[in-house]
Formats: structure tokens, C-alpha cells, sequence
């Protein structure tokens, strides 16, 4: 009797099913214990560590509970032990020993780069043993990662260095007698540290060893298979160069070199990333480039920690001012001629291996309006264009919201036969219209996402179904009017105008708000939503200075913010930007215009 | 934290200037017209020459004691009692001008704009931005200020243009109107109180420096008195003083006459914008001198943790008095004349006992 | 993150519970045009056009409207109520939607009910949030209601449109007035210009209406005597108001003088007779070369008007053959022409003085520029004095255009 009643309480009430866990990943015994040990040795007083120890526990417990029935050893999980920013901690403990120096004796070396990669398993990584061409033969080692080298590069490496060595063995340094005479590599670097060795190898580097050395030599044989220079694909332009930058780091740095062709220009390197380590640069002009800026762009990168970095898109939510605001606060871009442009205007590139959109830092709400194309046209043009821009960007997040306002609150305001066009198609919709407009923008929304997730070959038949099926078809079926399609596709396609794609994003998520706003208050709520974005933008600061410079603050205008000037009268920087030398031209940068001035003051 | 921010004159200008056109918008310009008929156009006159003089006298007080708010010299001058005592009539002068506009420019919206809306809804919208702005602080509102300007005066402009077929240029005969005196004497009392003074003087470390305060102010409310001017003479040549005298939103009423063909007609829901921004940041500025002052008065750095309490003596304080016309009534008879008192006399009796003071000291 | 939260939920919560005050199109009636008649037991009878917009909307899409070809693009309704926004709000009872007078264009005061006096309807309508101020004002011969039905709208599928063009027309014929609300509204309010509506009636009588010599005059009618084919609407003449109330009419003829002296003529068709021919016609088109010129000295008991014309005709028809292109003859047919309008304005400034005892053309507006304060010049009372003032108009005529010929040559016998 007593048995019956818990069956039917388990029939009854919801059970955990245990069996079906097929692979749970559980702490293994030995970090349990360390994590035990750290425990006892007592960090109880800070917060982190005892919101880590309650979920120890239950980890604990269900480690407990199943100890006996698998026994996994892999993944390992590195805790937080060690107090944060020890290099060291990154480095795996086995170097340890000797204190990562490269010994003297080959072998042990060979030992260690085994450990290092792990390298029975590990099949990447090549170790090449042969014997140098001198006489006597010196043993030596090559280390390199398959795939990630150029073969010719090796081949003609270890084809000097085994038969066109036939030399004899000098006295000195072994290591500086072959990167002196013997080795054909351009660039060669002397290590002593096997961290060094590894970050070397593991972007593409060759490292020797050689018996009796504690040097290693780090060659460049880069041969990392990439993407050729291509068109840039987000920010085309008719007129202007047309090449984009690409993955890897080396080729975009110098791709910004070929247009900003300076001894001034400065590339720095650091590292970020502390499991996968990436690189990441920065680019600046240094008799330019605000000094401070420089030294704030740096600070920033180098205090990041994170486990890795693979695209820009994360360095810039890492150094980025106001992470809550919706604005962009850098601009990214995927055109050296740009880049370039914006060097020279003393702003700081900063550039991720891997990723082919370079942030440029400070920006402004109107360079991220701009596209560098502008001052390839003629003038005319240039502000033309930007005007149209400007009307998109302000369609872009206001249209829906204001159609709301005006459908469901200002009646008045609208031509009669318009509102009663408006009216007439709306007879045999159901909707309210805040729903009707939800409904076709998030429409529109699903169309564009997933537009960009479609294969390819199949990518054009979305434009039909996104015209046919959601144009067409809900206006027959009365679930839209014709006139709110007509007006979604106004606003999509002002919202493609503007160039910048996270602040299309942004404007994107703002008319969302305006479209609340605007049902809920009309004229009065959209007044709320301009006021608070127009203050939240203002307060806003990209690398310190202000959002909507130069206006915002107002300083020196310029000639190129909202209407672009013929380019002669662009005579300064932009002085938000505090560079070292303001002046960009002199008063009269056409020389020819002045009599007797042909030559523009060239002596020759 | 107030040390920080800075902003410069053409921000200050805007901002103080903006500040001071929100009057326009409401009730004002028919209580001109009531005063003054025809000639309340010429009212602003004699109002700006009394505005400069009450920037002027604050300058005055201002000047010896750089880098010091009229609260904290109010403070020092006066000692503690007095000085803290004249200080909370600030306070609630600033207060009493948010609890106005913000009662006055519900009950407007509710009119021009949302006739079906509870009025606390749109008192909770003007106050909630309000806050918004004050916390951000008077450095974003400068700039936001700054930056839609440009807005502001192509709306106005676009409204000029489109009423220029309905000026009637007949209407602002007689010249002089009801008399001189009600013109000149009385309406330059009316138009000539002004709070932008007392608030620059309280915010003055926000200017980049206090050498800024007499020029901004006098710009803004040179600016704010020329819009004054213009907006009130277009008043009252497009609608004849008798009937311009009955209408409500005199603002309101212009942009709903506009008429240029068919499809160019009944544009007054965009101008619903212009002036609800601009009575968005008077508000704001207001709530933001008001905690500012407290925060002064207190000794206390940060004004922040008086924005929501004062916010919420504004929004309600705002719901008290019964309906429109007692509003408009405590606004253009009570406010405006007792408003005398924390901008002209309490001032000048500070400037009067500092100087005592120093000339005591010196000899 | 939580202050998001919050907000979004407060967002939901306001958003659900309804929208404050929103008027969905198809909740809401558009009314187009109003129209006013003496209703019984001193109520107000008020007709209200109200749009069909599905109609509207389906004629304009090209016949998309699928069951709709018998409906009318509009709908009347009437009833009485002792205040015209009453009658608004009643209507709420009658019709299924929310009535909306955002889009009323028109208002249409019968004959009768402005002969007694406006005051009653327009200080409501003033006050309503909802009037338009642009609105046109109309007086209507006959009563409204019966106007307001019979006014076939053939061009036109919205009413509004309709009068809304009709009003508009006055810049090129210049043979009535035109008036908005808020015009109307003030100068019923102002004793230096008294307001003058339009006036529109029915053509009952098709062609057979009595029709007048054509000679001197061409629009010698008020509307609807007018004769013409059809059954149709009139725009012609104008009402006199004094006030609020309505105290005479103009013929077409005599509106063209009256905006002639108020300066707001902008083309006008004549006709005259041939002063070289007598028995011929000529045919001008009328323009205004600049605004009047007037000068008052308004301080005696009489006060004086200097009224000074500027026109500049050209010629449209001239069907005696004589070369009025002639530098002579120009001369000889501007003084005609000068002459005539003289004459006509005369009459109609003397015909104001007299029967109507009040200041149409807004001379009062000149005169008080002499003051200096409100007070003076309610004191001199313009309305008491206008009736005895001299008006001395002086005209000025040059005809700068002959149309497409330069001269005329006699026919060969």
C-alpha cells in the first residue's frame, strides 16, 4: 500500500531522465582537487570566488554522484588560481621547467617541442632533422606547421643550408654564423625563448635548432593559403580605387602603405588574445596622430583579456566608450584608400589579423555617413549625394514611426484624398495599423536576414519572394495595405542608403522605438524619442571626442561634414581630432590659380 | 562632477536662447496681444532693455567672485541663514517655472495635439525627459540644443514663409495699440522677466569660462527677444488683434492657417515637434538648475540624487491647480510678477550687502 | 540590463493597454462638408457629406473596389440640434464610426440662416479643436441641404476636392470672393472689414433662365439664374455680411468691382461695349498690375477715400475688326475701359454706403492707420461714419497684351 502510492506520485510528477545524458563534460578528479586546494587556501573573501565555489559544489556533487562510472580525462580547465595578467599562466606549465630557455643539446630541445605540441597526436606540426652542410656537419632541427608555410620557401631554405654550406665550421656562435652566412631567409630573428619559438610557429614562422646552441632562428616562411585582394564587398563605390582589404594582417598593413606612402607612418603590433593569441596593429601617422590618442588607442588594447579575438568586431566591443549606447562608436571599414584618408586626417587605424574591416578610431556620426567616394566625384556631386544621404538617414528610423503618428493621431496634417486613399486600403485589412506595420517590417526584417543566410545560388529568388509573396500577395489577401507596402520599402532602401552598416543597424533598431512611440503619442511621443536620442547621441564620446562633432560641439566647421566644398577649400583637419599640425593645405592650394605662382612653390 | 563639463558660447547661447523662446509657445504671445493690442509686437522692446539690465546687475555680482555659482556667493555673502533662505527661493523659483510649463504645455499638447490623452500621461512624457536631460547633464543638453538649431530656425522660417500670403500688413495698425503706457510700462514688466539670468548664473561652471556668462546670456536673450519679436509681429498681422486675442496657442493657431494650395495645408503637427523639443529642454534646464542650486546650497558635489525627487515635486505640483485658464492665470499674474523678486531684487541685494562688504573690508 | 527589462515592459504593458486617443482610419467618418440651415423649434439643421472612403479609394485604384460600383463615394445625413458640434456629436448615434471633422473643407451657410446671423454656429466651430481653419465658407441661395444633394459632383469623386477647386477657381474668373473660416471668423469680429462670402446656388431652370443683354457686363447674375445647360451648381456673386449677418448680394459683375477695390482681383474676363462701334463687343481679360493705392484722411465727419486702380487688360475679342493696336486707338479703348470700371465701382461703393450701410472693402483697415492707439479710433466709430464718406476712385488702365495679333486687319468686302 504504502509502495503504491510513491509509483503513482512518479508516474504523476515530471522526472528527470537520467539515461539519455549520453556526454556530459564533468571537472576530472585532479582539477577538483586543485580547486579544493586554491580553496583552501583561501580567496573566500572576494565575491567571484564564492559565486565559483557555489557552483564547485554542485558540480562537485554530480562529480560525486557519477565518479565511479566514467572516468574522462581532455578537456583541461584552466581556473583562476593565479592572479590575472601572469603571462605565464597562458604558456602551458610543462615549459616551465629551465624556464622556457632553448638548451644547449638538440635533443632535449626536440623533447621539449614535442611536449610543447604534443606531438605523436598533433599532426600539424613537422619536425625536420638533418645535418648542415658545413664541415664538420652540424645536427640541426627545422620546426615548422604544415600548411601554414610556403614549401618553396623551405625547400630553398634547407637547400642552402645542406648543400650550399660547404664551408668550414667557424669558431663562433653557431647560431649567428648561419643567420649570417648560411641562411637565405629575409627575415630572420635569434630567440632564446621557446615562447618565442611558438608564436613564431604557430603564424607561419620555420624555427631551427641547431646541436649545441641555445638559439633558435625564427625565419618568416608565411605561406598561409588566403584570399587574393578583392573587391571590397559591403562598400563598393563607382568611382575610386576597388580593392579591399583581406584576411591577413601583413597584406592589409600593406595595403594601407600603398596609399599612405609615409615614412611617418607608424604600425605597431601587440598581441590579444590569451588561449588563442591573435594580432592585432595599429596605424597612425606620428608627426600626425594626436599623441594621447595614440597612447589611449594602446592603453586600450593592451589591457584587454580575453580568451581570443578573432575579428575587429570584437576589439570593438572591448574598447569602444559606451558599450550600452546603440550608436557605433568606430567606424569599420574595408577600404585602404579610406583608411588612408582618415590617417591623414590624424586618426588611429587599428587592424585585427583575420579580419578584413579595420576600425578607424576617433569617429564621428558624420564620417560614419561618409564614404570616401565623395571626394573622388566632382564636388557637386559629393554633397548631392551626401544630401540623399542625409534624407535616407533620417527616413531610415522616422518614416514608419511618423506614418503611425499621422495615420492615428494628426489626420489632419495629410491632403485629403490621400488620407483617403490611406483609408480606402485599409477598409479590408483587419489590423490595427500598429500591427499592419509591425507585421510588414518584421517581414521585411525576416527578408533581409535571411538574405544573407541564403546559399548563394538560390540567394536571387529571395528578392522575389520578398516583392512577390510579401508585396503582392498580403495586399490581395488584406493583410496589408498597398500604401504601408510601398512606405516599408521606402524605409528599407533609405536604410541600404546609408553607408555605414552598423549605423544602418542602428537606425534600424531605433525605428522600432519610433514606430512605439509614435502609435502610442503621435507627434508628441516621436518628440520624446528625438529628445532622448538626440541626447544620448550628443553625450556620446568615440575615443574622446564628442559623437557629433564638429556640430555638436561646435567647433571649426570645415567644408566637408554635411555638404562637401570643392576640395581646394579643404585647408584644415578636423580640429576634434587634435592633430599636431591642423593646417592640410595652404590658403591657396591651387598654385596655377595664382599669377606667377606655376610652380607652387617648388624651388626646381 | 559639475567641474567637468564645459561647453562653449555658441552652445551656451543656443541653449539659454531656446530656453528663453519657449514662452512663445504657449499662452504668452495672446496675453501680449490682450495687453497691448495691435502694437504687442513692440512689448519685447522695453522687456529686453529690462532682461539686459537683470543680466548686467547678476554680472556684476558674478564678476568679483570667479569660478563661484550665484548660490555658493549668495552663501558666502549673505552667511548661512539668509544665504540659505534666499538660495531656496531660487530653488523654488526654478521649480515653480517647471511646475508652469509643465502643466501649461500638457494641457497645450492635449489641445493641439492628442485630445483624447490623459494630461498626467503627457506631464509623465515631459518629465521623464526631463530627468533624462538633467541627469545627462546641461553639457549634453547644451549640445543637443546646439545640434537641432538649426531645426528650430528652419521650422520657423518654413512657418514665416507660409504665413507671408496672409500678412496683412493693415493689422498692426494703430501703431501704438491699447496706449504707451500698457505697450511700454506694462508690457515691458510682462515680457522683461526672464529666468535664463538666474539659470546661467547657477550653472556658470558648466561654461567653458565664467568669463563667457555676460556675453552668452547676453546673445541668448537677444536671441530669445528677436524670435519674440518676430514671432509676435507675424501674430499679429495674420490675425487681427481682436480674434488673436481669443485664441489659445497662439503658435498653434499661425501653423494651422497655413494654406498654400491643396496639398500644403494644416502643417501645425510638425511644429508640435519644434515646440515640444524646445519645451523639453526648458524643462530640463530648469529641473537641472533646481538640483543643481539644492546640491550648491547643501555643499554637496553631486547633484544627481535630487533629480528624481524634484522631478517628482515638478509632475506633481504640475497636476494641482483644477484646469487651463487658472494655470495660464497663476502663470502670467502671480509667476510673473512675484518672479521679480529671485531675478531682479534678490540679486541686487546680494550685489548691495557684497559690496558693502568689500568696501568695508578695504578700508 | 534590468533598467531595459523594465522599460520594455512598461513599453508592453502601455502598449496593450490600448493606445491613448488614436483614431484608426477605419473607425473613423471624414466628414467632407458641412452644410447649415434654420432647423425647427430654433434648432440648427446641419447636413453632413461624409466620405466613402472604400469608394474613394477604389475608383482611384482603377476599379479594385470589386462590389462598390453602386455605392456613392459619399453619403448625406441630417438632423437638428441646438449647436452644430452637437449635431456632431448626435451623429456618433446615426453612423457606425467615429466622426471626424478634421477633413471638413466646407461649410455651407443657407440664404436664410445668415440673413439672421452666423455668430450661433461660427463660436462654436472656433472653438472645436477639430475646424479647420483653411476651411471655405460658402452661402448658399436655397437651403444647404437641398444644395448640398443636388450638387452633382461629375469630375470629381471627393466633395472636398470639389469645392475645395471651385473656391480656388475665383483667381480666374474673379467673380466672387473666396473665404476661409478663420477670414470670415475675424472679420465678423472687426469693424474695418466686414466680411463678404461667396455665394452658390442650383440652376434650376437649365438654358431657360432669363438671360441678360451682354453688353457692359457679363457675369450680371447671382448664382444660379446664371443660364446654362443641366441641373447644376452656381459659384457666382457674392454674399454681403455686416457682422454676422448677411445683409445683401452682389451680382458676379459687381463681386469682380468689389475685389477689384480690395485689391485680391487677379484676372477677370469683360466685356464691353465698342466705343469706335456701338452695338459691338469687345472681349478683355482683366488683371491686377499692382495692389490699390488707398488714401484716407479719416479725421472730419466725412471721412475721404483715395482709391487708385491699377489694371491691365488684353484683348481677347474684338469682333468689329477695328485695329485697337493702333498706339491712337489703344488710347481711345484704355480710357473706355477706364471709364466703365470707374463707373461700375461707383456704383458699387455708393450701392454699399446706401443699402448697405457698411465697409466691405476693408477701406476702414487704410483709415485707422491714422491713429495712433485702439482707443481713438474705436472712439471716431468708422462703422457710423463710413456711409458719409466721399470715395474718389481713380482708375488706371494700359493694355500691355493683344493676344496673338498685333493688329487687326479690316476684311475685304
Amino acid at each position: 500500500m504504502n509502495k503504491i502510492l510513491p509509483q503513482i506520485m512518479k508516474i504523476l510528477t515530471y522526472q528527470e531522465n537520467k539515461e539519455d545524458e549520453s556526454f556530459v563534460l564533468e571537472e576530472n578528479p585532479t582539477e577538483k582537487k586543485a580547486w579544493q586546494d586554491s580553496r583552501a587556501g583561501g580567496e573566500k573573501d572576494n565575491k567571484s570566488g564564492a559565486d565559483e565555489e557555489k557552483k564547485g559544489d554542485i558540480a562537485e556533487a554530480s562529480a560525486g554522484r557519477e565518479a565511479g562510472e566514467k572516468k574522462r580525462t581532455g578537456r583541461r580547465r584552466i581556473r583562476k588560481t593565479s592572479p590575472r595578467g601572469e603571462k605565464k599562466a597562458a604558456v602551458p606549465g610543462k615549459m616551465a621547467q629551465n624556464d622556457g630557455l632553448i638548451t644547449n643539446d638538440l635533443e632535449s630541445n626536440r623533447k621539449i617541442i614535442e611536449t610543447l605540441y604534443g606531438l605523436p597526436v598533433n599532426k600539424d606540426v613537422v619536425v625536420r632533422e638533418f645535418e648542415l652542410g658545413t664541415v664538420p656537419g652540424i645536427k640541426a632541427m627545422l620546426v615548422f606547421m604544415d600548411g601554414l608555410v610556403d614549401k618553396a620557401i623551405i625547400n630553398h631554405l634547407l637547400q642552402s643550408l645542406m648543400l650550399f654550406s660547404g664551408v668550414g665550421r667557424p669558431g663562433g656562435r653557431i647560431a649567428d654564423f648561419v643567420k649570417e652566412n648560411l641562411l637565405p631567409g629575409n627575415q630572420v630573428q635569434e630567440v632564446e625563448h621557446f615562447k618565442d619559438v611558438l608564436k613564431g610557429v604557430n603564424s607561419g614562422d620555420s624555427a631551427f635548432f641547431f646541436e649545441g646552441s641555445d638559439r633558435s632562428l625564427v625565419v618568416e616562411t608565411k605561406g598561409i593559403e588566403h584570399r587574393a585582394v578583392d573587391k571590397p564587398n559591403t562598400e563598393q563605390t563607382v568611382r575610386g580605387p576597388q580593392e579591399g582589404f583581406g584576411e591577413i594582417l601583413r597584406v592589409n598593413t600593406a595595403l594601407i602603405r600603398k596609399h599612405a606612402r609615409s615614412g611617418e607612418l607608424t604600425t605597431e603590433m601587440f598581441t590579444v588574445g590569451e588561449r588563442l593569441p591573435n594580432d592585432v596593429a595599429i596605424m597612425y601617422l606620428r608627426d600626425l596622430a594626436n599623441a594621447d590618442l595614440v597612447k589611449e588607442v594602446k592603453r586600450r588594447i593592451k589591457s584587454i583579456k580575453i580568451d581570443f579575438m578573432m575579428d575587429s568586431g570584437m576589439l570593438e566591443g572591448m574598447i569602444e566608450d559606451s558599450p550600452y549606447n546603440l550608436n557605433p562608436q568606430t567606424i569599420a571599414t574595408e577600404r585602404p584608400d579610406r583608411v588612408a584618408a582618415f590617417l591623414a586626417e590624424g586618426k588611429v587605424a587599428i587592424l585585427v589579423n583575420g579580419s578584413p574591416q579595420v576600425l578607424v578610431v576617433p569617429c564621428t556620426m558624420y564620417s560614419q555617413l561618409h564614404t570616401g567616394e565623395e571626394s573622388y566625384l566632382r564636388w557637386q556631386y559629393g554633397t548631392f549625394t551626401r544630401y540623399v544621404r542625409l534624407l535616407a538617414f533620417y527616413i531610415s528610423f522616422l518614416l514608419p514611426g511618423v506614418y503611425l503618428s499621422i495615420v492615428l493621431f494628426h489626420q489632419e496634417m495629410i491632403p485629403t484624398e490621400l488620407l483617403l486613399a490611406i483609408a480606402g486600403n485599409r477598409e479590408r485589412v483587419p489590423f490595427p495599423s500598429v500591427v499592419e506595420l509591425l507585421l510588414l517590417e518584421f517581414s521585411f526584417e525576416l527578408v533581409r536576414e535571411a538574405g544573407v543566410r541564403i546559399p548563394g545560388v538560390i540567394g536571387t529568388t529571395i528578392g522575389i519572394v520578398g516583392a512577390l509573396i510579401l508585396g503582392q500577395a498580403s495586399v490581395q489577401a488584406n493583410i496589408v495595405s498597398p500604401i504601408l507596402v510601398v512606405l516599408v520599402a521606402v524605409t528599407g532602401l533609405s536604410s541600404f542608403a546609408v553607408p555605414n552598416f552598423a549605423l544602418a543597424f542602428t537606425l534600424r533598431i531605433y525605428r522600432f522605438f519610433y514606430i512605439i512611440l509614435g502609435a502610442l503619442m503621435g507627434f508628441f511621443g516621436i518628440t520624446i524619442g528625438l529628445f532622448v536620442q538626440i541626447l544620448f547621441t550628443t553625450n556620446l564620446k568615440s575615443f574622446g571626442v564628442p559623437y557629433l562633432s564638429p556640430s555638436g560641439p561646435r567647433t571649426q566647421l570645415g567644408y566637408d561634414v554635411v555638404y562637401r566644398l570643392p576640395l581646394f577649400l579643404h585647408e584644415k583637419r578636423p580640429d576634434y581630432d587634435n592633430p599636431q599640425d591642423v593646417r592640410r593645405a595652404p590658403r591657396i592650394s591651387r598654385g596655377w590659380v595664382k599669377r606667377g605662382g606655376g610652380n607652387n612653390g617648388r624651388s626646381d | 562632477m559639475a567641474g567637468q563639463i564645459k561647453f562653449g558660447l555658441a552652445e551656451a547661447v543656443v541653449l539659454l536662447a531656446l530656453s528663453n523662446m519657449a514662452r512663445i509657445f504657449m499662452t504668452f504671445p495672446r496675453s501680449l496681444v490682450e495687453l497691448a493690442g495691435p502694437a504687442a509686437w513692440l512689448t519685447p522692446l522695453p522687456g529686453l532693455l529690462l532682461a539686459l539690465l537683470q543680466v548686467f546687475f547678476i554680472w556684476l555680482l558674478l564678476k568679483p567672485h570667479p569660478g563661484k555659482t550665484i548660490v555658493e556667493i549668495t552663501g558666502d555673502v549673505l552667511g548661512q541663514v539668509a544665504g540659505t533662505l534666499v538660495n531656496i527661493i531660487y530653488i523654488v523659483f526654478f521649480l515653480s517655472v517647471g511646475i508652469t510649463f509643465t502643466r501649461i504645455f500638457s494641457e497645450a499638447m492635449i489641445i493641439a495635439a492628442l485630445p483624447r490623452t490623459p494630461v498626467s500621461v503627457i506631464s509623465i512624457g515631459f518629465i521623464i525627459t526631463a530627468m533624462l536631460g538633467a541627469y545627462v547633464g546641461v553639457e549634453a543638453l547644451a549640445r543637443s540644443a546646439r545640434v537641432t538649431y538649426p531645426f528650430v530656425l528652419g521650422g520657423i522660417v518654413l512657418l514665416l514663409t507660409s504665413l507671408y500670403p496672409f500678412f496683412n500688413i493693415n493689422n498692426i495698425f494703430p501703431l501704438l495699440g491699447i496706449g504707451p503706457y500698457q505697450v511700454f510700462v506694462q508690457g515691458g514688466l510682462f515680457t522683461g522677466v526672464i529666468s535664463e539670468a538666474l539659470i546661467a548664473a547657477v550653472i556658470i561652471n558648466s561654461f567653458a569660462s565664467g568669463k563667457l556668462y555676460a556675453p552668452a546670456v547676453a546673445r541668448g536673450v537677444l536671441m530669445g527677444f528677436a524670435y519674440l519679436i518676430i514671432l509676435e509681429l507675424a501674430f499679429v498681422l495674420v490675425l487681427h488683434w481682436r480674434t488673436a486675442s481669443e485664441s489659445t496657442l497662439p503658435f498653434y493657431r499661425l501653423s494651422s492657417l497655413i494654406y498654400l494650395g491643396r496639398f500644403f495645408q494644416r502643417i501645425e503637427a510638425i511644429f508640435i515637434i519644434i515646440w515640444g523639443y524646445i519645451v523639453m529642454i526648458k524643462i530640463s534646464i530648469t529641473l537641472y538648475a533646481a538640483s543643481i542650486a539644492l546640491a550648491g546650497t547643501l555643499k554637496l558635489s553631486d547633484y544627481r540624487p535630487f533629480i528624481w525627487p524634484l522631478g517628482l515635486i515638478i509632475f506633481i505640483a504640475s497636476l494641482l491647480p483644477p484646469d487651463m485658464p487658472s494655470v495660464v492665470i497663476l502663470e502670467s499674474e502671480y509667476l510673473r510678477t512675484y518672479a521679480w523678486i529671485p531675478t531682479f531684487i534678490l540679486p541686487m541685494v546680494v550685489l548691495a550687502v557684497d559690496r558693502l562688504r568689500r568696501r568695508r573690508r578695504e578700508q | 540590463m534590468k533598467t531595459v527589462k523594465l522599460v520594455f515592459a512598461l513599453a508592453v504593458i502601455i502598449f496593450l493597454s490600448g493606445c491613448w486617443g488614436s483614431q484608426e482610419t477605419d473607425q473613423t467618418a471624414l466628414v467632407l462638408a458641412m452644410g447649415f440651415d434654420k432647423g425647427k423649434n430654433e434648432n440648427v439643421r446641419v447636413t453632413f457629406q461624409i466620405a466613402n472612403p472604400k469608394v474613394i479609394a477604389g475608383a482611384a485604384g482603377g476599379g479594385g473596389g470589386g462590389g462598390g460600383d453602386q455605392e456613392k463615394p459619399y453619403l448625406f445625413t441630417t438632423m437638428d440640434a441646438p449647436l452644430p458640434v452637437a449635431a456632431f456629436h448626435l451623429l456618433n448615434v446615426v453612423r457606425s464610426r467615429d466622426i471626424s471633422l478634421l477633413h471638413n473643407k466646407i461649410f455651407i451657410f443657407s440664404e436664410e440662416a445668415a440673413r439672421e446671423g452666423l455668430a450661433r454656429y461660427m463660436q462654436p466651430l472656433n472653438r472645436f479643436r477639430e475646424t479647420r481653419g483653411t476651411a471655405f465658407v460658402f452661402v448658399c441661395r436655397g437651403t444647404a441641404r437641398d444644395f448640398m444633394e443636388r450638387d452633382k459632383l461629375e469630375l470629381e469623386v471627393s466633395p472636398a476636392k470639389h469645392y475645395e477647386i471651385v473656391a480656388s477657381l475665383t483667381r480666374l474668373h474673379g467673380l466672387g470672393p473666396t473665404a476661409h473660416f478663420t477670414d470670415f471668423y475675424e472679420s465678423t469680429k472687426t469693424h474695418s472689414k466686414e466680411p463678404v462670402v461667396p455665394l452658390v446656388g442650383i440652376n434650376e431652370k437649365g438654358l431657360g433662365a432669363p438671360a441678360k443683354s451682354q453688353v457692359d457686363s457679363l457675369g450680371d447674375y447671382l448664382a444660379g439664374d446664371l443660364p446654362a445647360s443641366g441641373v447644376t451648381a452656381q459659384f457666382l456673386g457674392t454674399a454681403v455680411f455686416s457682422g454676422d449677418k448677411m445683409v445683401g448680394e452682389l451680382t458676379g459683375d459687381e463681386s469682380r468691382y468689389l475685389l477689384m477695390l480690395k485689391g485680391e482681383m487677379q484676372q477677370s474676363f469683360m466685356v464691353i461695349d465698342d466705343p469706335k462701334r456701338p452695338g459691338h463687343v469687345i472681349g478683355l481679360t482683366l488683371r491686377q498690375a499692382r495692389r490699390p493705392v488707398i488714401k484716407t484722411s479719416a479725421s472730419g465727419e466725412a471721412p475721404v477715400i483715395d482709391v487708385e486702380l491699377f489694371q491691365e487688360p488684353s484683348l481677347v475679342g474684338v469682333p468689329s475688326g477695328i485695329n485697337y493696336e493702333d498706339l491712337k486707338l489703344k488710347k481711345v479703348l484704355e480710357k473706355e475701359i477706364a471709364r466703365l470700371i470707374t463707373e461700375k465701382c461707383q456704383e458699387l461703393v455708393s450701392r454699399s454706403q446706401d443699402e448697405f450701410r457698411i465697409d466691405s472693402f476693408g477701406f476702414g483697415q487704410y483709415a485707422k492707420r491714422k491713429y495712433l492707439t485702439v482707443g481713438e479710433w474705436d472712439k471716431y466709430n468708422w462703422h457710423d461714419k463710413y456711409p458719409d464718406a466721399q470715395v474718389n476712385i481713380k482708375v488706371n488702365v494700359k493694355i500691355r497684351r493683344t493676344g496673338l495679333q498685333l493688329k487687326t486687319v479690316k476684311p475685304t468686302m
